[in-house]
């Protein structure tokens, strides 16, 4: 039987904060490994990330502190974003 | 069999592994090719990462909305080193009065800090609004995972926004440091 299984295997922070998010699709035949692929995305301080798998919310709640978004944006600012 | 050797060991001549890959089992070793002769500028001859995977571009301007048409929106990137190529294309099937600054967010990797390391990439442009006459660029800032698009006017990056409606076409590709 083909399963087919989306893990979330790599959370790393950034010096400057930003979450990188590194999901893996698993695709399994009778248990036996056919296939994988991998996603990533990244959450940059001030993003909204209350869709975020429960995983990834907690090491955003965790790493954007208001100093680490105010930081961040005024970074942007700075470089004519 | 697996047969794990404790202490380095050295073998002359080519290596061939019949048939399975080559592992590296601690997260930063990789291939050391410090034997060859470098630049003077060489910051690290030690290849240590390989990874190619996708990435979902999303477009959003400062104002207004665009959405996207799923099935031709998506992006891959490959990391060879420090050193990541993303490609992407985002095909518009809808607009609701977009104005301002074209962001793309979704980068697989944030971008290298420094003075040094703002980055331009390449870029396609199909079926924007007719009065776009204007060369098109994106661009990535350092420390940063957000792409800016934007159109040249009278010598400076000025919004493009507006200029997007249903059935653009954008396609782009740029390499940077991490």
């Amino acid at each position: 039987m083909l399963t087919k299984k989306i893990e979330i295997d790599q959370i790393e922070v950034t010096r400057d904060g930003h979450v990188q998010v590194r999901s893996v699709t698993i695709i399994e035949e009778d248990g036996v490994l056919i296939g994988k692929s991998l996603h990533r995305h990244v959450i940059a301080p001030g993003d909204d990330y209350s869709s975020e798998d429960v995983k990834v919310q907690a090491v955003c709640a965790v790493a954007h502190t208001d100093k680490v978004v105010s930081e961040y944006k005024a970074s942007q600012t700075a470089k004519g974003a | 069999m697996l047969k794990t050797v404790g202490n380095p060991s050295t073998r002359t001549g080519n290596q061939t592994i019949l048939n399975g890959n080559l592992i590296i089992g601690t997260a930063g070793k990789g291939i050391d090719f410090s034997a060859d002769s470098h630049a003077s500028g060489m910051t690290s001859e030690l290849l240590d990462d390989y990874e190619e995977g996708t990435w979902t571009p999303v477009l959003t301007p400062a104002g207004g909305s665009i959405t996207p048409l799923a099935a031709f929106t998506g992006g891959t990137y490959t990391k060879i080193g420090d050193l990541v190529t993303a490609n992407g294309i985002v095909y518009v099937s809808s607009v609701g009065s977009p104005t301002g600054l074209l962001s793309v967010t979704g980068l697989p990797f944030v971008s290298k800090s420094g003075t040094q390391n703002y980055r331009a990439g390449t870029i396609y442009v199909g079926d924007m609004v007719a009065t776009l006459n204007s060369p098109v660029q994106i661009s990535l800032n350092p420390g940063s995972a957000t792409l800016y698009i934007s159109k040249i006017v009278n010598g400076a990056a000025a919004a493009i926004s507006a200029d997007v409606q249903a059935a653009s076409d954008i396609r782009f590709s740029i390499s940077y440091q991490v």
